[in-house]
């Protein structure tokens, strides 16, 4: 083990001084209560590469930040040296608006990036919550997605390429920036979602999408998640222009004031042409008619995905879970995690089958997770605790059982990060 | 020849019917639709995926490479077992296991017929979207190990964006499940990685499709430009109104004139280029986007337009560009078709550059391509009985994907590497990136066993492998260059 | 004769034709004998690398090999859809013709001496017809059907009731106005075994305005001895058609079979090299119409009756794929009055007949054959139509393995109908 004096004097070498950040600086550093013994901001991929040499050669563990949005999810690092900011990494390497593709480096807040498309009437699909301080980097590796991938699809359907420094320090590239490309294994996709454990990410390349002529939103109340879901699957089979389509259960609707006490919100993004979000609305007007669902336009359109936020931030999250099932089995997902000591607040992505459900207060937190785990076996899904209490969670695998391909994702793991160095133990069995 | 130890063991768990090794049964299974040729020891036909692992363990143990193959349609040299062995062909695992149309997917067997996918659920008013031009008759398991694409992949994605989970057999011939049915399973995703690695990992015995619903109206445009380079600027334009057709595909002056021999498709002849754009969703939205896209054609100089509403229109309208690849046979005996994709907004310098590498090589090119995802296809046409045509036709198509690259492109969008592009890998990829990808082969334990000498540059140069072509060649007589 | 190179006679296939085939496999789903094998050695792309591989003596034409030539039901799906023009037909043809020409299998030699002597003389051709005609009568037929052994091995024996059609010379004057004179093929089979069809033809085609006449020396067309490799029979039965119909003065040569019409259109090829016939075939070659091609291209003689009944349509192979018509006898269902017409799925997939293929390869038959029998199930149409006297007999087959009614009908024979 290194000291911290020649820690520090090692990474100063590399980073620069103003590169490594003061040690009242480190409780910003801080995963799952561990506290590096340093932490640098490289302002190159060169650097990041040096970093990570180092740290291979030392046998030191490195943790990759971006905006510290995420960092609550993963397991509880099993070690934790060196904490590798990238923010200054925040730029946008090339746009050509013809290709609709952009490449970026990973520190860039999505804000910044989407203001940097939005003039050019384009945009990256991403929709996280927290986008002013996420960062590209963060979103992907924690694969992190919003309302919009109703329509537009996780990070994986989009992203093209990747700039991804290795455990021991090589740059090296997946992918490419044009739009199709099948030349070698996509380890985009493996990097996507590692959580940091086996690669850094530099830099992304991804598909763009059109901004839309017109967006509108409509809010339609319903007494119960089932009507909800249903109204949901009507309206999917109609091909309507819907962006997103969000569930707020009661607990979670009234918080935000999308709906009356006691009544669960599905709210509904329109984007397109003008008619054809016209059309959409109508018809969306007549179906509400039918099923006797309160229905109205909504001018803050962001207000759900505020709920989402609010959902997740360390003041009102005491347990934070995303669950997944068949968009047939959520809504009884849904009333099952309602009977779990809440109520929850619960916000549903019905037609792509996710939820995210949080307690802002739970008496015995590991019996709570216990009955989750049950309920979400039932159907057949998968549940994650994105935050968990402290005092519990070194007990707990916050992903659940390992999946039946673990064994190779183990050895994955081992191909890309023999020593252990990045984000040690952090993913689906500690890896 | 045939080991025939090896044979017994394979007969014991297919049925001896199953296993065939006569060399007339194993000369049928050395060509795919590419020019490399390679005899397997064995090849046999599994009925399930249990027999599919048991196959893999006896593999092993005998020390024999196995390659998968699906119809053999690839276009590079995929499912060629390049270094013998045993091939598993998977026609006889066809059924389509599941359809659970409440939550748009499928479970399907890997022999099952990209086609019939779609025909299956299409009562529902679902469909598959990825439509590789031989969907037809390809398998989805070669779909899967080739992430094929297809002209509707432009807005719909290619097989990866329709992929939700895979059962496969490990080197180790154990049956493993990737992914699943729900959205986001925790832990790497491996089912992304299994996608696109041409089976060089694993053998894919099980797949989960998403699938769509059918759109609510489709429109069909087919604009008509005195030259290539209007065309492919009315490419990027199309795109900067902010409009992503669900189709945008580009056919040049050579390749309408072997269509309107073929077809009929009443393209005129002194034309340049037609683009054919189809946008699809709400019949308001289509209607407005068909608006815009015309207006863009028409100002960068389109000199006609034709436009299809009904099924029939736009089948007509079609008609041209789904039998442009055979109908190219009608202009030389033999054509080379490469696979590139270049940024769109560098399309009209690196069609530029195409057509002047082929003009330098004496050769005529005829271009019909996925152009709103870059995707270029340039068919050389050649006769192969002129000595040394056929390696100044690999040449070219090196100078080809030079180009490519060099736009900031790449060497293949949905062939594949395979067997013929393994060594432009180098000029995409650098070492280091080539061995973290040769890490998730050992990661899999894959090293030999799956379809050895694919995607990996050999250690040999690119005379090597244009030396072994030339073999091939020889051996196989003068024939596909498709 | 034995030792010669193997397709070194004067019908090998062509370089140029065999080189066509650029394996791209778009043909293989089309293939009747692929999707039920899976295997390559049964489908058109492997039967032509396997003829190629013969050409260049990379293997021998051992009888497995040949038995994969054989298992084809030339049924010309594959030529119909492969882009690159590869043709099939006249390869798998002349490679039969190689192969028989040198060191046959037993079997084939057979087939190709009951074709030529018996299929294809008249008299022999009545006598063979007169045994099958008591076979049925007899009862023989219904019990041997029924006999657990027996019953799959001779379901698809070809059965023969009704009377035989004799009339030759002029057949019948034209109704209303008249529009020309044709002549009908009398066939070998089709008179013992569909004579109503005949007469049902000619009267369709009178009542277009058509004076048909046949030929009284017209022979067989000799479609079964090319498919099976006797091209010398072949293109002896072809001439003499060629010098038979030639002389009858007719504006058309109506073929109400689609595996003679075929045939005969492609004599312009058969008798290419024949310095005497090689201009006169490709004129005769030019007169040959299908009976369906020649009708939809009228304005058609409205039909005064109905036909009230679900029918589906069986494309004959050799009309859909080898003549490419499929749209001419849909065209003269859809012009009859109270006919609903019901499409199976994949109605132009081989039914298993295919010539005397039903006999050679009776267990491909059979598997061919119950597919077929479930699309028209699926149907729920009570009548069959079709446009070849093999594909009715070998559906009537059908019928009666899967104890299922049903009548099966020639299109014309509706038309027929519909005029009375
Ligand atoms: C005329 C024509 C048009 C085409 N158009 C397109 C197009 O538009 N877009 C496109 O993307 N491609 C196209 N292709 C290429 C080809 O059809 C696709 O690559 C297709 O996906 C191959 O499927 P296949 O079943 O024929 O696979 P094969 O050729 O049999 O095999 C391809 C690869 O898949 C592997 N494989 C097969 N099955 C499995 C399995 N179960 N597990 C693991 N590996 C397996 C094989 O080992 C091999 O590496 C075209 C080809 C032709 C001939
Ligand atoms: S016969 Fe035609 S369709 Fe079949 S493989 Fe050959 S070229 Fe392709
Ligand atoms: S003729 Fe028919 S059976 Fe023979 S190869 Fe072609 S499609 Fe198959």
């Amino acid at each position: 083990m290194v000291k911290q004096a020649s820690l520090l004097s090692q990474l100063e070498a590399i980073v620069g001084a103003d590169g490594v950040r003061r040690s009242d600086e480190l409780s910003a550093f801080a995963v799952d209560g561990l506290t590096p013994q340093a932490a640098v901001a490289p302002s190159s991929y060169e650097q990041v590469a040096e970093v990570l040499r180092y740290a291979h050669t030392e046998g030191l563990a490195v943790i990759p930040h971006g905006g510290g949005t995420h960092m609550h999810i993963g397991n509880v690092p099993g070690r934790y040296d060196i904490g590798l900011s990238l923010l200054r990494l925040d730029q946008v390497v090339e746009h050509e608006p013809a290709d609709l593709t952009v490449t970026c480096q990973a520190g860039i807040t999505l804000d910044r990036l989407q203001r940097h498309l939005g003039q050019h009437g384009q945009l990256v699909p991403l929709g996280p919550a927290w986008g002013e301080e996420a960062t590209i980097g963060g979103i992907l590796a924690a694969n992190a997605s919003g309302p919009s991938r109703h329509a537009h699809g996780a990070p994986r359907d989009f992203t093209i390429g990747m700039k991804v420094v290795t455990a021991d320090g090589r740059i090296t590239k997946a992918g490419g920036r044009v739009v199709k490309n099948v030349a070698g294994y996509d380890l985009c996709k493996l990097y996507i979602g590692s959580l940091g454990t086996l690669g850094v990410i530099v830099e992304a390349s991804f598909k763009l999408a059109p901004t839309a002529k017109v967006e509108r939103t409509a809010v339609a109340t319903f007494e119960t998640p089932g009507q909800a879901c249903a109204f949901a699957a009507d309206l999917q089979r109609r091909g309507l222009t819907l962006r997103a389509v969000q569930l707020l259960n009661a607990t979670a609707a009234s918080a935000v004031e999308l709906a009356q006490q006691g009544l669960c919100a599905l709210v509904l993004d329109l984007a397109g042409t003008p008619q054809a979000v016209e059309r959409s609305r109508r018809e969306i007007g007549d179906l509400a008619q039918d099923a006797a669902a309160d229905l109205r336009d909504e001018e803050n359109a962001a207000k759900a995905w505020e709920s989402r936020m609010r959902l997740g931030s360390t003041e009102e999250a005491y347990l934070l879970c995303k669950a997944t099932a068949l968009p047939t089995h959520l809504s009884a997902l849904i009333e099952s995690l309602e009977t779990v000591d809440g109520p929850p607040h619960i916000l549903a992505l019905p037609a792509v089958g996710v939820l995210y459900a949080s307690w802002p207060r739970l008496e015995d937190a590991e019996a709570a997770v216990g009955r989750l785990r049950t309920a979400v076996t039932a159907v057949d899904g998968s549940l994650v605790l994105e935050r968990c209490p402290l005092d519990i969670k070194p007990r707990l695998d916050i992903f659940g059982d390992p999946p039946p391909s673990f064994d190779l994702m183990r050895r994955v793991k081992e191909q890309f990060d023999p020593k252990g160095v990045l984000s040690p133990g952090r993913q689906v069995g500690r890896l | 020849m045939p080991n025939s130890s090896l044979i017994r063991d394979l007969s014991r768990v297919v049925g001896r019917r199953w296993v065939l090794h006569e060399p007339e049964d194993l000369l049928v299974y050395e060509y795919d639709a590419t020019i490399e040729r390679g005899l397997p020891e064995a090849v046999v036909l599994p009925y399930n995926a249990n027999q599919v692992s048991q196959v893999v363990r006896i593999a092993r143990r005998h020390n024999a490479p196995v390659t998968a193959r699906g119809a053999g349609t690839g276009l590079s040299g995929g499912a060629i077992p390049c270094d013998g062995g045993i091939v598993i062909v998977t026609s006889r695992m066809n059924r389509i296991l599941e359809v659970d149309a409440g939550n748009r997917i499928a479970v399907v067997e890997p022999g099952v017929i990209n086609q019939d996918i779609t025909d299956a659920v299409a009562p529902h008013g679902l469909y598959f979207a990825p439509d590789p031009s031989s969907q037809k008759v390809c398998t989805i398991g070669g779909n899967v190990a080739e992430n094929a694409g297809g002209p509707h992949c432009l807005r719909y994605g290619t097989t990866t964006n329709h992929v939700l989970g895979l059962e496969i057999v490990t080197p180790e011939g154990d049956l493993v499940w990737l992914g699943g049915k729900t959205a986001d399973p925790p832990g790497y995703d491996l089912t992304g990685l299994v996608v696109g690695s041409e089976g060089t990992i694993c053998i894919v015995t099980k797949v989960i499709v998403r699938l769509m619903d059918c759109p609510q109206s489709t429109v069909t445009l087919l604009a008509i430009f005195d030259e290539v380079d209007q065309a492919s600027h009315a490419v990027s334009a199309i795109i900067g109104q902010g409009i992503v057709p669900a189709a945008l595909e580009m056919m040049d002056r050579n390749t309408m004139r072997a269509v309107e021999e073929a077809v009929q498709a009443g393209y005129p002849p002194d034309a340049g280029a037609v683009l054919l754009i189809e946008v699809d969703g709400l019949e308001e939205e289509t209607r407005e986007q068909a608006d815009s896209v015309r207006a863009v054609c028409e100002e960068l100089g389109a000199r006609e337009l034709r436009i299809g509403f009904s099924a029939e229109d736009r089948e007509r309208l079609w008609a041209g560009r789904k039998g442009a690849l055979g109908a190219l046979g009608r202009l030389a005996p033999s054509y080379y078709i490469l696979d590139g994709v270049v940024p769109r907004s560098k399309l009209p310098a690196v069609l530029r550059g195409v057509y002047e590498a082929c003009d330098s090589f004496g050769f005529q090119v005829a271009n019909v391509f996925h152009a709103g995802d870059g995707n270029l296809h340039p068919n050389v046409m050649f006769d192969e009985r002129v000595p040394g045509a056929t390696q100044r036709v690999l040449d070219l198509g090196e100078v080809i994907m030079r180009l490519c690259v060099e736009a900031g492109g790449t060497i293949t969008g949905e062939h594949g590497v395979g067997y013929e592009k393994r060594n432009y890998m180098s000029w995409i990829f650098s070492e280091d990136d080539l061995e973290v990808m040769a890490g998730v082969k050992l990661a899999f334990g894959a090293t030999d066993l799956f379809n050895p000498g694919k995607i990996f540059p050999s250690s040999k140069g690119c005379g090597e492998v244009s030396s072994r072509m030339k073999a091939a060649i020889a051996k196989v007589g003068p024939d596909a260059y498709v | 004769m034995a030792d010669n190179p193997p397709f070194s006679g004067p019908f090998a296939p062509s370089d140029a034709d065999l080189s066509r085939c650029v394996h791209c496999g778009l043909c293989l789903e089309s293939c009747p004998t692929y999707t039920e094998t899976g295997l390559e050695t049964e489908s058109p792309r492997g039967r032509l690398y396997l003829i190629k591989a013969i050409a260049e003596e990379r293997i021998e034409a051992t009888p497995t090999v040949v038995g994969h030539l054989d298992l084809c039901l030339q049924c010309r799906n594959c030529e119909a859809v492969c882009p690159s023009g590869v043709p099939y037909g006249r390869i798998m043809e002349g490679a039969r013709a190689e192969l028989l020409a040198n060191r046959p299998p037993l079997a084939w030699r057979l087939r190709a001496l009951f074709l030529r002597e018996v299929i294809a003389r008249p008299r022999r051709m009545a006598a063979f017809a007169t045994l099958l005609r008591l076979y049925r009568a007899s009862g023989l037929r219904w019990l041997a059907e029924r006999a657990p052994f027996l019953r799959e091995r001779v379901i698809l024996a070809p059965t023969i009731s009704g009377p035989t059609f004799r009339a030759r010379g002029v057949l019948a004057r034209p109704r209303g106005e008249a529009r020309g004179r044709v002549a009908l093929l009398i066939g070998c089979i089709m008179p013992h075994a569909y004579g109503r069809v005949h007469e049902a033809t000619v009267r369709v085609l009178a009542r277009n305005g058509f004076e048909v006449v046949a030929p009284p020396h017209q022979a067989c067309c000799g479609a079964l001895n090319a498919h099976n490799g006797d091209r010398p029979t072949a293109r002896a039965l072809a001439r003499r058609n060629i010098d038979a119909f030639l002389d009858a003065g007719v504006d058309a040569v109506v073929v109400n079979s689609a595996g003679c019409g075929s045939a005969m259109k492609e004599y312009g090829e058969l008798l290419a090299d024949d310095p005497d016939y090689a201009e006169k075939a490709k004129r005769f070659a030019g007169m040959v119409k299908d009976v369906t091609e020649l009708l939809a291209e009228l304005p058609l003689e409205a039909p005064t009756g109905r036909v009230e009944a679900d029918v589906t349509f069986q494309d004959p192979c050799h009309l859909a794929h080898a003549q490419r018509i499929t749209g001419a006898p849909r065209e003269l269902l859809a012009a009859i009055p109270g006919l609903r017409l019901v499409e199976m799925a994949q109605p132009d997939r081989c039914c298993g007949s295919a010539g005397i293929y039903s006999l050679a390869h009776r267990e491909m038959s059979l598997d061919l054959l119950d597919g077929k029998m479930r699309e028209i199930a699926a149907t729920g149409a009570e009548v069959i139509a079709t446009a070849n006297p093999g594909c009715m007999a070998q559906i009537e087959a059908g019928l009666r393995r899967h104890r299922r009614p049903g009548r099966v009908v020639h299109v014309v024979e509706l038309l027929d109908e519909a005029y009375r």
